[in-house]
């Protein structure tokens, strides 16, 4: 007996007197019964066991929920992993090209430098169209644009201008709300008063003109 | 042939079932260990048509798998090796079922069924109400404890056996022996006073 056993001597006593409990007289005629219920038993196959309907049901149930997940699972995992949705991932080794370092350029100097051979070529065009035209009509509109010192193109919003009519430009004269090409970013032409004063008195004769035409 | 069967040991009665399978040499082990194991399963469980059960079905066991048995172990430890297995099995089976049960009240109205009177050895005895106590108190013992506390004390079985059924190594059996011993002694400490 160790030290525990004697520390519990009056303990391990109660439990050694326990009295025992027995298993009842028709024990072994139970176990008889089941024993031989037990080899009667009909050993049944596990395929047989499988096609059981009590199977069956569970089974077929559990995988019809698998497919729906699965189908469920797949349909969103297309629509995650269309790679016209992803953006395309950004190359390190590229060059990338931004309006930015435009920016930071004055832009006195690009117009400078990219306005003037346009309006040189401009003008060279236009030159040469004049030339043909004097050659067949004999007149120029050099003369005109020469005499008011504007440049070729600022000469074409001009002839525009003329080619309104008259009660035109006097409401733009008058209003000054009308639309202008000044309003759509054209190259305005500022006249002096002495022009001014010079065309409209040009209108004016020919105003009188056309009144004694019409009165003879 | 009876004479001689009943003379044989254990070991030779279940070498003579496997090998003739021979029903007598099992019945002989069924007469010899019906009563221990019906009083270890019901110290354990506290509920004897249980007990019953358990201890059937061990005998089931031991005749369908007569064939696993390996002369190498005793055959007591295999025997009970497979009704503590079965024990806490039904244990915790009991313990589901009466968690999810509506009449549940609790451990300590904790109900176990009662063996036929006639059965009972509380009844018989003038110590009917002490040992009901000290039933109650084993039940209330942790489940680990209380197996190797019963093998021990109330089977009277040696360590090296204890050792075998549980698959435990000695020092572990020794501790929760002590650890239930204590347990059990403080649940019973007003017994001791008396």
């Amino acid at each position: 007996m160790t030290n525990e056993d004697k520390k519990y001597d009056e303990l391990i006593g109660t439990l050694n007197n326990l009295q025992q409990v027995k298993a009842h007289p028709n024990f072994e005629a139970d176990l008889k019964r089941r024993l031989n219920a037990e080899k009667f038993e009909k050993p049944v196959k596990q395929r047989r066991r499988f096609w059981v309907p009590s199977r069956l049901v569970p089974t077929f149930g559990l995988a019809i929920v698998a497919i729906v997940v699965i189908f469920l699972i797949d349909l969103n995992s297309g629509e995650t992993d269309n790679p016209f949705l992803i953006e395309p991932r950004v190359r390190k080794d590229m060059i990338v090209v931004t309006n930015e370092g435009v920016k930071d350029i004055p832009e006195k100097k690009l117009t400078e430098k990219e306005e003037k051979p346009e309006v040189k070529l401009f003008s060279d065009k236009i030159d040469s169209d004049q030339k043909q035209e004097t050659r067949s009509k004999g007149k120029t509109n050099r003369s005109l644009v020469s005499e008011s010192g504007v440049t070729s193109p600022e000469s074409t919003s001009i002839n525009e201008e003329e080619a309104k009519t008259e009660d035109e430009v006097s409401t733009e004269l008058a209003t000054g709300l009308a639309i202008r090409k000044s309003g759509l970013n054209f190259r305005q032409i500022r006249q002096t008063k002495l022009q001014k004063e010079q065309i409209l008195e040009l209108k004016k004769k020919v105003k009188i003109k056309g009144k004694t035409k019409d009165l003879q | 042939m009876d004479i001689n069967l009943n003379a044989l040991s254990d070991e030779e009665l279940i070498a003579e079932f496997q090998k003739t399978n021979n029903e007598r040499a099992f019945e002989i082990l069924v007469g010899r260990y019906k009563n221990p194991l019906t009083n270890y399963v019901f110290r354990f469980l506290g509920d004897f048509d249980k007990c019953m059960d358990v201890v059937q079905e061990t005998m089931i066991k031991v005749y369908r798998y007569k064939d696993n048995y390996s002369n190498l172990a005793k055959f007591s430890t295999w025997i009970y090796t497979i009704a503590g297995n079965l024990a806490r099995t039904e244990y915790r089976r009991k313990k589901r079922r009466d968690f999810l049960s509506i009449n549940d009240y609790g451990e300590e109205h904790g109900t176990y069924d009662i063996p036929d009177e006639c059965y009972r050895p509380d009844v018989m005895t003038d110590s009917r109400i002490k040992d009901e106590i000290i039933q109650s108190a084993l039940l209330k013992v942790k489940e680990v404890f209380r197996e190797v506390v019963i093998l021990r004390d109330i089977q009277g079985l040696s360590y090296e056996e204890i050792c075998e059924i549980t698959g435990l190594n000695e020092g572990t059996v020794k501790s929760r022996i002590n650890r239930g011993r204590a347990q059990l002694q403080e649940l019973l400490k007003d017994i001791y006073n008396e």
